[in-house]
């Protein structure tokens, strides 16, 4: 696949009078000494001032090769632009090919006329300098202000992105910010320039629910009042729908379909984009029902039989009725932080406070709630991976803290894990098959048979056996979830603990493994305690939701109650955050509900959080009403 | 910060409390008699008690060890078997050569292998790269004692610019600072170039590259203090180390340097001398060992010290 380099740039460049972008044609290629890739291909787009495209795709689809391409970056990453032309209409009136523009020109743009956010605020500033350097950094360079001058314009930015107390955050380093101020951080910096572009590469990805909710309306807002164009780089469907006028939906370096957003969403012409808007988990999808069911795959496997098919639609009542297999009563985990001379405790992370609830055989408890609200500390806590300090888990009839450590073992037999990041948690020097082989053999299982069980357990979650002779980098993150899955089911666990365990994959994978968990548990009878932030994924897989706050667990109950007459006003405001899939709704949401900060769960000694019994606001339904960081029913 | 630094310095106690047993007991069970050394081939077996006597090696070990610890935490160190002057005066004696040796390798030693290392990041896998890396395992792998004598050979015998051996004026530095800096500038190299070539990968370089910055600003301000950890780390521990003296150039370029001070003491036996010498060397490494933790806070202030 050879092409012949792109003519040089015409000396008259021509744009329609409102667009300030206009792509045409650009390919973008990465050669490594084994092969070459084009990560994007032809691909053709345009942008209007005051306006917002959205770029859509699953990894690997080409959408932030293209975002670093328009800021000429992907040059850094070892890609290079083999053809296209992206023209550009300056402030000055005067348009400029961003794809044959020299470096010197590209410095002046990047930064002043167009200016990017990235998905990771964390690690996209500098730790090492404040937030107010880095904002006022742009400032000097591309305005030539002096340093007071440039740090008072930053002092001005942080005030438009709205943070509350703006002058103390000027001299704060990254790190003393929370997620979201660090990314409404990462937007003064890009906004700094006033520029005609902006690119958001991911920009609320990393966010909660809430948080990612005001970041979008404060992007809305203040491309409202500068007039810019937005490039909107995402994988969330949810978030296209709420930002965006039109959407251009990227597969494998390929544009599949293009167009204004509404349509789109309502009649998807691609298949790709139809299975996609499929794919994507709709909160109020499951309106109605009580019980979970699998996702509608819109490119089943072509083997599958219409059995399977049945099996696929049909609502899941995997409940046993019976003692609760795992019972929870006031479970306090809290972590010491130590400090002063002679290390004494200073204050404290109330991680998990009170805490009670019970699982069934058979059935899945959702645990919801947002960063820092004692959810995977709880998961944890189960499998004393963390020691808790006062109240009782019962499993099978014994208290798990009282047990002595040489009985954890087989405790930890029956209670397994899956965590959010596959990669990281299988050892990428093992082999798969020895990963999931592992748990057995530390259990005493003869070597042939545990070779026979993983074989067994790789065909039951869609692998082949002769695939776990490989190394995990030879996977893509769905099998590797599927891998983690296997090796949580080696010991033929009763209970699974799964810890954000769909929440880093692609939609589309994302559905599949769900699907997946869902078939392991109407026929290997497990217990899921499912820990998610994710409202629209819990919806489909829980028979029970458990939202956590601060520590405390504020509402819980039958899904369906949870979700058609929430009670807390924690869970309306998680609820009312969650991005909606149609861009039809996109107002309807009501508004204030979305300030502020999560506060936190560090106190100081001797400064106990109220904590009461739940109310039952509906049979078997119990929701809080004494008053949680702030917030009382 | 305060409050870390002292309780750092209330560590330090047991730490150098166990060295001192330690370093005494194994001077205690070396092969050898100091007494007889001390007294010379021909003494009779009479002197030889009469000296041990006077050097108190007739008494108990733990009565030995006593005296000892006590002098020693009073700050006494004794007096040398060897040349019966106090080991104070001995060692400090050499310990300023050995001291400003260090420093000025360490100084041309770091500033090449910083610029070195950081050269070889940014054009990496391009020529500046395997040049510059050639140069630093040339540095790791060429000995010591062969680096001098050519040096010496070419500007001090050949060229005649430069003094051969001693320690009198600034021009006897150079040569064998050159010598001794060789292998440091050459680790500082290869250190630099891994954390750099680490932190040029991090998405707040992409950041810096997004708001216009020069390539030049974008290193030189946002990746060099990034990368700086791990080399600051590599810079205390080859500092400590010269700091203990080196045998090899010492020996080359006849250094008056502690190195041999301690090779002679441990021939003669001289108690009192490696005792101190020891415990010397490892407060040398504590201490540099807390500077370069308070670096640390001052170069990312992520790292907080509670």
């Amino acid at each position: 696949m050879t092409r012949s380099p792109s003519p040089a740039p015409a000396p008259s460049l021509i744009l329609p009078d409102r667009r300030i972008l206009s792509v045409s044609d650009l390919t973008v290629r990465f050669t490594t000494s084994e092969r070459t890739v084009e990560a994007v291909r032809d691909l053709s787009f345009h942008v209007e001032a005051g306006e917002t495209l959205a770029i859509v795709g699953e990894s690997g689809s080409g959408k932030s090769v293209t975002s670093l391409a328009l800021m000429r970056l992907v040059e850094h990453g070892g890609g290079k632009i083999a053809t296209g032309r992206m023209l550009f209409r300056r402030r000055s009136g005067a348009i400029l090919d961003l794809a044959h523009a020299s470096s010197a020109e590209m410095r002046e743009m990047r930064g002043a006329e167009i200016a990017m956010i990235f998905q990771e605020p964390m690690t996209s500033l500098n730790p090492v300098f404040t937030a107010g350097e880095q904002i006022a950094e742009s400032i000097r360079v591309h305005q030539g202000k002096g340093h007071a001058a440039a740090r008072a314009e930053a002092l001005r930015m942080l005030d438009l992105v709205r943070i509350p107390e703006a002058r103390n955050v000027l001299t704060r380093f990254p790190h003393q910010l929370s997620g979201g101020m660090r990314q409404r951080v990462m937007i003064a910096m890009a906004l700094a320039c006033r520029p005609q572009l902006l690119i958001a590469d991911e920009p609320t990805t990393a966010l909660d629910v809430t948080i990612q909710a005001q970041i979008l309306e404060l992007i809305r807002s203040l491309q409202d009042e500068m007039k810019m164009g937005v490039v909107f780089i995402t994988h969330d469907m949810g978030v296209v729908a709420e930002i965006a006028d039109r959407v251009l939906v990227m597969f494998r370096g390929d544009k599949v379909e293009e167009g204004s957003a509404a349509p789109l969403f309502a009649a998807p012409r691609h298949a790709y984009t139809q299975a996609l808007l499929a794919a994507v988990p709709r909160l109020g999808a499951m309106a109605g029902s009580d019980l979970p069911r699998q996702f509608d795959l819109l490119r089943p496997d072509a083997t599958e039989t219409p059995a399977a098919q049945a099996t696929r639609d049909a609502p899941q009542d995997t409940r046993r009725p019976g003692p609760p297999i795992l019972r929870v009563r006031d479970l306090v985990t809290r972590f010491d932080i130590r400090g002063g001379l002679l290390n004494r405790v200073r204050r404290r992370v109330h991680a998990v406070e009170r805490i009670s609830f019970d699982l069934q055989a058979g059935e899945t408890l959702a645990l919801v709630g947002e960063s820092g609200c004692g959810k995977s500390t709880t998961g944890r806590s189960l499998l004393r991976l963390v020691e808790s300090q006062s109240g009782l888990i019962e499993f099978a009839g014994e208290n798990i803290r009282h047990l002595p450590p040489s009985k954890l073992q087989a405790l930890r037999k029956n209670i397994q894990f899956i965590f959010q990041d596959p990669y990281a948690s299988l050892d990428p020097r093992l082999t798969v098959g020895f990963s999931i082989m592992e748990p057995l053999l530390v259990h005493g299982t003869p070597r042939r048979q545990a070779e026979a069980r993983v074989a067994w357990l790789l065909e039951r979650v869609g692998l082949t056996p002769t695939q776990g002779s490989r190394y995990p980098h030879e996977f893509s993150g769905g099998q590797r979830q599927r891998i983690a899955i296997a090796r949580a089911l080696a010991l033929n666990p009763k209970v699974i603990v799964a810890d954000e365990a769909v929440s880093a994959l692609d939609v589309s994978i994302q559905a599949q493994i769900v699907n997946l968990m869902l078939d392991l548990q109407r026929e290997l009878g497990l217990s899921y305690l499912f820990i998610s932030h994710d409202m629209a994924v819990v919806e489909r897989v829980s028979h029970r939701v458990a939202v956590m706050f601060l520590g405390q667990i504020v509402e819980i109950g039958p899904r369906r109650a949870i979700f058609e007459n929430p009670q807390h006003p924690y869970t309306k405001k998680l609820m009312a955050a969650v991005p909606v899939a149609d861009p039809e709704r996109r107002h309807a949401r009501p508004r204030g509900l979305l300030t502020g900060e999560i506060p936190s769960p560090v106190r100081a000694l001797g400064d106990e959080p109220e904590v009461a019994p739940l109310v039952e606001v509906g049979p078997g339904h119990w929701a809080a009403r004494h008053v949680v960081g702030g917030l009382a029913a | 910060m305060l409050t870390f630094f002292l309780k750092r310095l209330l560590g330090l106690l047991p730490t150098l409390a166990i060295v001192a047993v330690l370093v005494f007991l194994f001077v205690h069970m070396l092969p050898g008699d100091p007494a007889r050394l001390a007294a010379g081939q021909d003494a009779d077996q009479q002197t030889v008690e009469l000296v041990r006597a006077e050097l108190g090696l007739d008494r108990s070990l733990p009565e030995q060890f006593g005296r000892y610890f006590l002098n020693m935490a009073r700050g006494d160190a004794g007096l040398s078997i060897r040349t019966r002057r106090p080991v104070a005066t001995e060692i400090g004696e050499r310990f300023l050569p050995t001291l400003l040796l260090t420093l000025t390798s360490m100084a041309w030693a770091v500033a090449f292998g910083l610029v070195i290392g950081i050269v070889s990041a940014v054009y990496r896998n391009e020529w500046p790269d395997r040049l510059g890396m050639t140069l630093a395992v040339s540095g790791i792998s060429f000995p010591a004692f062969a680096l001098g004598m050519l040096l010496m050979q070419i500007f001090s015998v050949g060229l005649g610019w430069l003094p051969t051996v001693g320690a009198g004026s600034w021009q006897h530095y150079i040569l064998p600072s050159l010598t001794l800096g060789a292998a440091v500038a050459a680790v500082m190299a290869r250190f630099t170039r891994a954390s750099f070539v680490e932190v040029l990968g991090e998405d707040f370089v992409r950041t810096a590259r997004a708001k216009g910055l020069k390539e030049r600003v974008v290193i030189a301000k946002h990746c060099l203090r990034n990368a700086l950890i791990p080399v600051v780390t590599m810079m205390g521990l080859q500092f400590g180390f010269l700091l203990g003296g080196s045998i090899v150039v010492e020996a080359v370029f006849n250094w008056p340097g502690v190195g041999r001070l301690l090779v002679d003491a441990v021939n003669q036996r001289d108690y009192p001398v490696i005792q101190a010498l020891v415990l010397m060397f490892s407060l040398e490494f504590i201490l540099i060992n807390l500077v370069v933790d308070l670096l640390y806070g001052l170069i990312n202030p992520t790292i907080r010290y509670k």
